[in-house]
C-alpha cells in the first residue's frame, strides 16, 4: 500500500485525478525492471536494508509523479522479508552491560573515568536497528506487474480517505457478480444495490456505521476491496474523498485500464471451510457437496449469495447453506421475511450462535415461523451431523 | 422485539409496524440491511425509552453481566483530589471527563471508578507501553485476569486495556461486552478513526482521562457528545508542591559552532526564499501541506525541502547543545534524568555518545520493559526518548527532564513536563531543562510551546 506522501494526484475543480503511468512505457519498463534487479541483488547476496538503501539512492533523486521511484519502491519494499543481521548475538544482553556500566561511572560522579569509557568505546550498542536487517526474502514480480500494480495503488491510497463508494456495473453476469458480493462479505461491507434507468446495477458500498454520518472507518475496507471492482467487464466508480476541509470526487471507468491483482480470491479456501468439506465428504452417502453455488435475486436489488450447495444423490434435489457469522447480524432478519415470503427457494440457513441466542431465536421463530423450519444455530462454525440433519429434515 | 448488537451498531428486530414514534430519534431504518439500526452508544438513552415508554423488548444487546468486585487486592485510598473527582463523576452520572495533571493519578481515579460502577470494563490508551503499564497497574488491584488487545495480544477479559487503533478494528466485534468505557489521554478520541470506536461501544457510562483537553471547538464537541462534560479539573501549578513534586523551568540558550551557523544560514535562506516566492504561509491549517505539494513539483522545491530539513536538524541538535548535556550530568549526576528529542536520529547519536539506552518505537517491548526497569531501581540513571515517553509512561523516579528538541506543540510540552513531576521518595524539586539554539527558528519554536500556565507559574525559573 502507498503512503500519502506518495500520492500523485491533480485536482480539476471538484475532481482529484490520480496521475496514472503507462505500464507499457520502455523508460518506465527499464526503471521497474533496474529496481527489481536492485532487490533481488539484494535478496540474493543477503544485503541490509541500509546497503539496498544506498544503491536505490541515486534512482529516489528522479522521483516525479511521472516517474514515480519513490513509490515503486514502497511497493517492492511491500514484497520484502526481513531478518535481524546476527541473530545468535545477544544484543539486549551486550547494550544492559554497556549501559549499567556508564551508568555506575556517571553515577559516582568519576566523571573522567566516564568520558574515557565513552571515547574509547568501539561497539555500536544500536547495530540491530531496522536499518541493519538483512532481506530474507522478496517475493518476485514482473516490471508490467509492477508498473500495473502501481496505478492500483494509487487509487487505493486515494480511497483511503474515502467515506463510501458508488460502483456502476453494467450488466454483469451472474459469476460476475456472485464475486462482487462474495468480496463484499469477504471485507464486511454493506452495499445498496438498484437499477440505473439503463438497467445497470448501482452499488452503493460503505460499513454499518456510515449510516449515522460519513465516517472513515471502512475507507481501509473499501481500498482493499477496489481491485475487486477492476474484474467486472464494464465498470464506472465514483468516490467523495475528505481531506481536512478539502472535499473532491474520484471518477473512474473501465476505460482507465487498471489491472486486479486479485486473481485468486476463489482460490482461497479458509481452513475450516476446507475441513468441513473433507468431513462432509467422509460422512455423507446421500448429499454431497456441489461445486458451482448459484444467486439468487431476492428483490429490493438484493440477492442471496449462498456459501455451500449439496446435492441429494438419489432424488437429484439441489439446496444451499448460507451461513450467517456475527458480523452479518443486520442481513439475517431481511433474509428471514424474504424466506417467509418465498419457501420456494432451495435454502436452509446456518445462524452463528453469537448474534442468534434461545430467546432471539424464539422471537424470530414466533415471527417468521416458516423461515425459522429452515435455519439451525452454530458455534464458530457449522458441524457436519447439524447440516446433514437440517438437510434431511427439508420436505419437498 | 429484540435489540441486538450488530458490527458497532444497534438493531432493532421483529418491532410492531409502525416503529414507536419514540424510537424514531435514535433509529434509522437502513434500506442495505431491511432494519431500523442506531449507533451503538445511544445504548442506555435507548433502553431508558423503552423502559420509560413501558415497550416489551428482548435485550440481546448487552452481551455482560454485573462485575462483583468484592473488595480489591490492594488497599485504595483516594486523595481529597481523587476522592473529588470521583464524586463529580458519580454525581454526573458516573459519564463525563476528569482533567487532572500528570502524576497525580488518574490510574487510580480509573481504578476506583471500575470497582464503584461494578461493570465490565474496557479502557482504552494511546500506546503500547501504556497498555502493559495499565494492565499491571490493574492485575494488582482486581482478582481477576486483565484482557490485553494490542502490541500482537488479542484476549478480551471482563476487564481490557486496549490501544485505541486495535479499539477501532475490534470494538464492531466487542462493543457490547462492556458497561464502562475509559478512555485514557482522551484527547485522542475525537480523531475521526477514534471517534467510532466510543461510537462502536454500548457501554453506558464513561470516564475520560486527560492532562491537556485542549483542542478545535469542533473536537471538543466531539468529545463531549462521546464521553460526556468536563466533570472536574485541576492544573499542574496547583499541586505543585503538594500532589505533585514542586519545580523549575530553566531555559538554556546555546549558540551554533561557526560552521555550523554559516550553513544554517544558506539553507535557510534557500528554504525561505521558495516559500515566500510560493506564497505559502504556515498560519493557514493547509500551509504545510502547501509547502509539500509546491516542493514535489519542481526541482527548486525539492531543494528547499531538503533545506529545510537541513536547517531545522542543525538546529535541533547544533553541537554546543549536545555538549552542554555533559554539564547537566555533572550537575545532577545522582538525579534519573530523561532526555528528550523530537527525532529518533538524534535520541540515538547521544545514546551511542553518552551510552546512554534509548527508547523509540523500534525498541522490542521486552527490552522497553527493562529499560524502564532498570531506570526505577535506579541501575540506569538516564534514559533518551523522542516521542514514546510524552505521554503516560510512569517513571515517577525522573527528577530532571532534558528537552533538546521538540516541536512547537503546547501538550507535547505540558506532557514532557508532566513526566518528571510524579512525586517519589526522597525527591526535592524537578527541574526541566529546555535546551535552544540562539538565533534559530527555535527560539519561536519554544516561545510556542510555552505558552501554557504550567510555565507561567511564578518562579518557573526562565
Amino acid at each position: 500500500m502507498l503512503t500519502s506522501d506518495l500520492v500523485f494526484a491533480s485536482k480539476s475543480g471538484r475532481y482529484i485525478k490520480p496521475c496514472f503511468i503507462d505500464p507499457a512505457n520502455p523508460e518506465l519498463l527499464t526503471l521497474a525492471d533496474n529496481l527489481i534487479m536492485l532487490f533481488s541483488r539484494a535478496f540474493e547476496k543477503r544485503f541490509s536494508c541500509r546497503q539496498l538503501d544506498d544503491d536505490l539512492a541515486p534512482l529516489k533523486s528522479l522521483n516525479s509523479k511521472n516517474f514515480p521511484v519513490n513509490a515503486l519502491i514502497k511497493l517492492l519494499d511491500d514484497r520484502v522479508s526481513r531478518t535481524n543481521a546476527v541473530p545468535e548475538t545477544d544484543h539486549q544482553n551486550m547494550r544492559r552491560e554497556l549501559f549499567t556500566r556508564s551508568a555506575e561511572l556517571l553515577g559516582s560522579g568519576n566523571f573522567k573515568e566516564y568520558w574515557q569509557f565513552i571515547n574509547s568505546n568501539t561497539i555500536d550498542p544500536y547495530c540491530d536497528l531496522p536499518e541493519f536487517d538483512i532481506i530474507a526474502d522478496f517475493k518476485p514480480v514482473t516490471p508490467k506487474e509492477l508498473l500495473e500494480r502501481y496505478n492500483t495503488a494509487l487509487v487505493q491510497a486515494i480511497l483511503f480517505k474515502a467515506e463510501k463508494l458508488t460502483v456502476i456495473a453494467d450488466s454483469p453476469d451472474q459469476g460476475e457478480l456472485r464475486r462482487m458480493l462474495k468480496y463484499l462479505k469477504f471485507f464486511r461491507l454493506l452495499c445498496n444495490i438498484t437499477k440505473t434507468p439503463s438497467g445497470a446495477l448501482k452499488l452503493e458500498i460503505s460499513g454499518p456505521l456510515s449510516l449515522f454520518g460519513p465516517t472513515r472507518k471502512y475507507a481501509l475496507n473499501l481500498a482493499a476491496f477496489f481491485p475487486a471492482v477492476l474484474r467486472l467487464n464494464e465498470w464506472q466508480l465514483r468516490a467523495e474523498i475528505k481531506d481536512r476541509s478539502s472535499f473532491s470526487i474520484l471518477k473512474l471507468d473501465r476505460t482507465s485500464n487498471l489491472v486486479s491483482h486479485y486473481r485468486h480470491f476463489s482460490g482461497y479456501v479458509p481452513e475450516e471451510i476446507r475441513v468441513f468439506h473433507r468431513l462432509f465428504a467422509e460422512k455423507s452417502e446421500l448429499w454431497k457437496i456441489t461445486g458451482d453455488t448459484p444467486l439468487f435475486v431476492a428483490g429490493k436489488g438484493s440477492y442471496i449469495a449462498p456459501d455451500i450447495s449439496f446435492t441429494n444423490s438419489a432424488s437429484g434435489k439441489i439446496l444451499h447453506l448460507e451461513l450467517f457469522h456475527r458480523w452479518h447480524r443486520g442481513q439475517l432478519e431481511q433474509r428471514l421475511e424474504y424466506l417467509e415470503r418465498h419457501p420456494e427457494i432451495p435454502l436452509i440457513i446456518g445462524i452463528d450462535r453469537a448474534i442468534c441466542d434461545e430467546q432471539s431465536a424464539d422471537e424470530l421463530a414466533k415471527k417468521y415461523p416458516g423461515a425459522m423450519e429452515k435455519c439451525f444455530r452454530f458455534r464458530d462454525f457449522p458441524g457436519v451431523d447439524t447440516v446433514m440433519r437440517k438437510l434431511n429434515s427439508q420436505k419437498g | 422485539m429484540i435489540l441486538s448488537f450488530h458490527a458497532g451498531t444497534l438493531i432493532f428486530s421483529a418491532h410492531p409496524e409502525p416503529m414507536p414514534e419514540e424510537l424514531l430519534k435514535f433509529f434509522t431504518f437502513d434500506a442495505r440491511t431491511n432494519a431500523f439500526t442506531a449507533c451503538a452508544n445511544d445504548y442506555a438513552d435507548i433502553v431508558i425509552t423503552l423502559i420509560k415508554n413501558k415497550i416489551n423488548f428482548t435485550d440481546a444487546a448487552k452481551d455482560y453481566v454485573p462485575l462483583k468486585i468484592n473488595r480489591l487486592q490492594k488497599p485504595l485510598q483516594l486523595r481529597p483530589h481523587q476522592q473529588e473527582a470521583l464524586s463529580s463523576w458519580i454525581s454526573a452520572g458516573r459519564k463525563g471527563i476528569t482533567v487532572l495533571p500528570t502524576g497525580s493519578g488518574k490510574t487510580i481515579l480509573a481504578v476506583s471508578a471500575i470497582a464503584n460502577t461494578q461493570r465490565p470494563a474496557i479502557v482504552l490508551v494511546p500506546t503500547i507501553d501504556l497498555l502493559s503499564q495499565w494492565a499491571n497497574v490493574l492485575e494488582n488491584f482486581f482478582d481477576v485476569p486483565i484482557g490485553i488487545l494490542g502490541g500482537g495480544s488479542h484476549t478480551i477479559q471482563p476487564i481490557t486495556v486496549s490501544t485505541y487503533d486495535s479499539a477501532v478494528l475490534n470494538m464492531e466485534f466487542i462493543g457490547n461486552k462492556f458497561g464502562l468505557l475509559i478512555a485514557d489521554e482522551c484527547h485522542h478520541l475525537p480523531s475521526n478513526e477514534y471517534r467510532t470506536a466510543a461510537k462502536m461501544c454500548i457501554a453506558p457510562f464513561k470516564l475520560g482521562l486527560t492532562a491537556t483537553p485542549e483542542m478545535a471547538p469542533e473536537r471538543s464537541s466531539v468529545l463531549t457528545s462521546l464521553l460526556g462534560d468536563i466533570v472536574c479539573r485541576k492544573h499542574i501549578d496547583e499541586m505543585a508542591g503538594s500532589v505533585l513534586s514542586p519545580y523549575i523551568i530553566r531555559t538554556i540558550r546555546t549558540q551554533l559552532a561557526p560552521d555550523e551557523l554559516a550553513r544554517y544560514r544558506e539553507m535557510r535562506a534557500v528554504y525561505t526564499s521558495f516559500i515566500r516566492s510560493r506564497g505559502i504561509s504556515f498560519d493557514s491549517p493547509d500551509g504545510w501541506k502547501n509547502f509539500m505539494i509546491q516542493a514535489s513539483r519542481s526541482d527548486a522545491g525539492r531543494k528547499a525541502f531538503e533545506a529545510f530539513l537541513e536547517q531545522r536538524e542543525i538546529s535541533r541538535a547544533g553541537k554546543k547543545k549536545v555538549e552542554y548535556l555533559r554539564e547537566i550530568f555533572q550537575n545532577h549526576p545522582k538525579e534519573r534524568t530523561i532526555i528528550f528529542t523530537a527525532d529518533n536520529a538524534t535520541a540515538y547519536s547521544i545514546g551511542r555518545k553518552y551510552l546512554f539506552p534509548v527508547l523509540t518505537h523500534h525498541t522490542k517491548a521486552a527490552e522497553r520493559k527493562e529499560f524502564l526497569k532498570l531506570f526505577r531501581e535506579g541501575v540506569y540513571s538516564t534514559l533518551v526518548t523522542s516521542q514514546v515517553l510524552n505521554e503516560g509512561v510512569d517513571v515517577p523516579e525522573a527528577a530532571v527532564g532534558v528537552i533538546l528538541s521538540g516541536s512547537g506543540s503546547v501538550r507535547e510540552h505540558v506532557q514532557r513536563l508532566g513526566r518528571i513531576l510524579r512525586p517519589a521518595p526522597g525527591k526535592k524539586q524537578a527541574v526541566l531543562y529546555e535546551i535552544i539554539s540562539s538565533d534559530t527558528a527555535e527560539e519561536s519554536v519554544s516561545m510556542r510551546r510555552r505558552d501554557h500556565r504550567a510555565y507561567r507559574k511564578k518562579g518557573a525559573g526562565f
